[in-house]
């Protein structure tokens, strides 16, 4: 390990310094406020030190055999590390109910993070898959976090289970893989070998773990009742963390595999098999959110749908598309983040005691009586929907430039009419804010009225970035290019 | 297809031995059975290592799952005390037969074995290039470095998710509980 591996592998040092610390926080003084505050200090930290790392591909440093940082890997770790600053400050509020000191969530939070950025910047199955469980583990723990609610239980048992499941799939696809090519590392050292069948087999098993995760179609059915039965922060962060982490980490894989795809014999075949859980992603996702009431399940099948759209940015074949493609995936992947984060700020806030189960007809006449809160939501769905002058439709853009590129015409007819079943359930949310309202629930409103200056601020500032990235998407575009 | 040598044949015998005493594991209705099945299991896996010439692998296979974790498990059931539901569900324990199943896998596991090390045909193969502890501690200290340090993490993660779920539920609510 020379220093510069070590600096450049600051943000996770740091977090990872973060946990150790907390734990001994949590041996001097158990405080609530305490640890919140001290989880965001080594979140924010880490996230300045990853601002002001070098960014640029050219420079990436190899850190051990296991992982190897890349401009790409560290904006992944900066939307990571700004999605989960948004939880902490989600379960600030929602750890306030109760009166028990929740110092555990909070380690468990920055287990999380921690796990995310290894998966990011890992260069070599190992690394993947230790990340990978970290994740897996420290999120079943906070999805049952909440144990007196009715489905918590239920939920983590089904999250651990699955995630169980497609870690199998994982190992048995990496084995087969290792058997064939002999390295652990995504970087191939020998392109011109045609691989056999156990190749292919092999990393069939390792896309259905990965898949698993990101609830791409046939493996999708977890991803509601998850997401339903867990605390609305620790949904967010399902949503965000683990959704960007696994993305990123598949497209690693993925592009540095590319060369060995137009070898084998039948590369198409993974291409087919790529574009089919695209098209049903993008198909059933859009679908089943057709008739969903409840926001965080509505969420669920969208995301589907949103992972099925991102999967377009795989199907390139000419290995100079792969920045192109890079870029697209970032930037989608920033609105997608962006509008969750909003989304799930709206519905805790709105969410103010255990009652209220997060159906969208809660959110009725929201624009009558919280203007800014009804503003975040809506440019949130817009976004999320991929209307014009939002980061969603720029995202949607660029995609539909590498589907053109590559050819993918089915991807580009799936993605239209996703988009368009999309529209349907996205604008209901938005009509249902502007009904004028029946049943008044006295205490959201008092409790809407009476919103800190922290909570107004946050709002704020989550509106504006959704609209100036939408109106100058040109701004993190240029970023993303010099990576 | 070629004809299978003595070695592969060993080693499909002993994993086809382990899938038996897993699926018996999972089929079981008594908690303890199924433990027993589960460390005849590992041991059948600890066979495979053993016959793929990784004889530092097999070795932590007995010591850590067959010997470690097994008496963890045993600990917590008998602690935990599952004692009314387990002798509901147990069928009624008349005579040595649950022993049958688990002997006989390790009697032929240990026949299996007590052949391989015989063989003087097999013993030149595995003896050919062994692992040995200091090769894996040197990768495990040298370029895996960073992956014993994350499995670390893990390991805490684990522990106090853990920790959480088996955390009796509001014992903060009523300070007069003690004990904590």
């Amino acid at each position: 390990m020379t220093l510069t591996m070590l600096y450049s592998l600051l943000p996770i040092l740091i977090i990872a310094f973060g946990c150790v610390l907390s734990l001994l926080l949590i041996a001097w003084r158990r405080s609530q406020h305490l640890i919140l505050f001290f989880t965001l200090a080594i979140l924010t930290s880490a996230l300045i030190a990853s601002l002001l790392m070098q960014f640029d591909v050219s420079q990436a440093v190899q850190v051990t055999l296991l992982l190897k940082v890349d401009g790409y890997g560290h904006f992944a770790f900066i939307l990571v590390l700004l999605a989960s600053i948004a939880v902490s400050l989600l379960s600030s509020r929602w750890l306030q109910n109760s009166i028990e000191v929740h110092d555990e969530y909070f380690v468990l939070l920055q287990l999380v993070v921690l796990g995310a950025g290894i998966i990011v910047m890992s260069d070599h199955f190992g690394a993947l898959f230790l990340g990978f469980e970290l994740l897996s583990i420290a999120l079943v723990g906070l999805v049952g976090y909440c144990k007196v609610s009715q489905y918590s239980v239920e939920s983590s048992f089904k999250y651990l289970i699955l995630s169980a499941t497609a870690s199998s799939f994982m190992l048995l696809g990496i084995a087969f893989i290792y058997s064939q090519t002999g390295v652990l590392s995504f970087n191939v050292i020998n392109e011109q070998i045609s691989y056999g069948v156990f190749y292919q087999a092999g990393l069939l098993l390792f896309l259905v773990g990965i898949a698993f995760k990101l609830s791409l179609a046939p493996f999708h059915f977890w991803t509601p009742d998850v997401y339903q039965g867990s605390p609305t922060p620790v949904t967010l962060l399902l949503a965000s963390v683990s959704k960007v982490a696994m993305f990123v980490v598949l497209m690693k894989c993925w592009f540095s595999q590319l060369a060995l795809f137009a070898v084998v014999p039948k590369g198409a075949g993974i291409f087919f098999i790529m574009g089919l859980l695209a098209v049903l992603s993008m198909l059933v996702g859009n679908v089943l959110a057709l008739k969903q009431q409840n926001v965080k399940r509505l969420l669920a099948y969208s995301s589907i749908a949103h992972m099925g759209y991102l999967l377009i940015v795989l199907m390139i074949i000419a290995p100079q598309s792969i920045s192109l493609a890079w870029q697209s995936a970032l930037f989608y992947l920033s609105a997608y983040v962006l509008a969750t984060v909003s989304i799930f700020m709206a519905l805790q806030l709105t969410q103010n005691n255990d009652e209220l189960m997060g159906e969208i007809n809660e959110w009725q006449g929201l624009f009558w009586r919280s203007r800014m809160l009804a503003l975040l939501i809506i440019v949130a769905i817009l976004s999320l929907a991929g209307i014009p002058l939002t980061m969603g439709f720029i995202g949607k853009f660029y995609l539909l430039n590498l589907a053109v590129e590559a050819q993918q015409w089915w991807l580009i007819a799936a993605l239209i009419i996703g988009s368009g079943i999309g529209l349907f359930y996205y604008l209901r949310i938005i009509f249902v804010l502007f009904l004028t309202e029946k049943n008044v629930n006295v205490e959201q409103i008092k409790w809407l009225n009476n919103m800190s200056f922290f909570h107004r601020t946050t709002i704020f500032v989550l509106t504006f970035m959704g609209v100036f990235l939408g109106v100058f998407p040109d701004s993190l575009a240029l970023v993303l290019t010099l990576l | 297809m070629n004809v299978l040598s003595p070695l592969q044949w060993m080693f499909y015998l002993a994993a086809l031995l382990a899938i038996v005493a897993s699926l018996k594991v999972i089929t079981g209705k008594n908690s303890v059975h199924s433990l027993l099945y589960l460390v005849v299991s590992l041991l059948a896996v600890a066979v495979c290592f053993y016959l793929m010439g990784a004889p530092f692998a097999a070795g932590l296979e007995v010591i850590v799952y067959a010997g470690a974790i097994l008496v963890l498990f045993v600990f917590a059931i008998m602690m935990f005390g599952l004692g009314k539901d387990e002798t509901l569900n147990a069928p009624k324990i008349t005579s040595f037969r649950v022993w049958i199943g688990p002997s006989v896998i390790a009697a032929l596991l240990l026949a299996q074995l007590v052949y391989v090390i015989d063989s003087p045909d097999i013993q030149d193969k595995l003896t050919s290039n062994v692992i040995n502890a200091k090769q894996v501690g040197a990768l495990l200290y040298g370029p895996y470095l960073l992956a014993v340090e994350i499995a670390s993490f893990l390991l805490l993660a684990g522990l106090i998710a853990g920790y959480h779920f088996a955390k009796p539920t509001g014992y903060h609510d009523n300070n007069n509980s003690g004990g904590w």
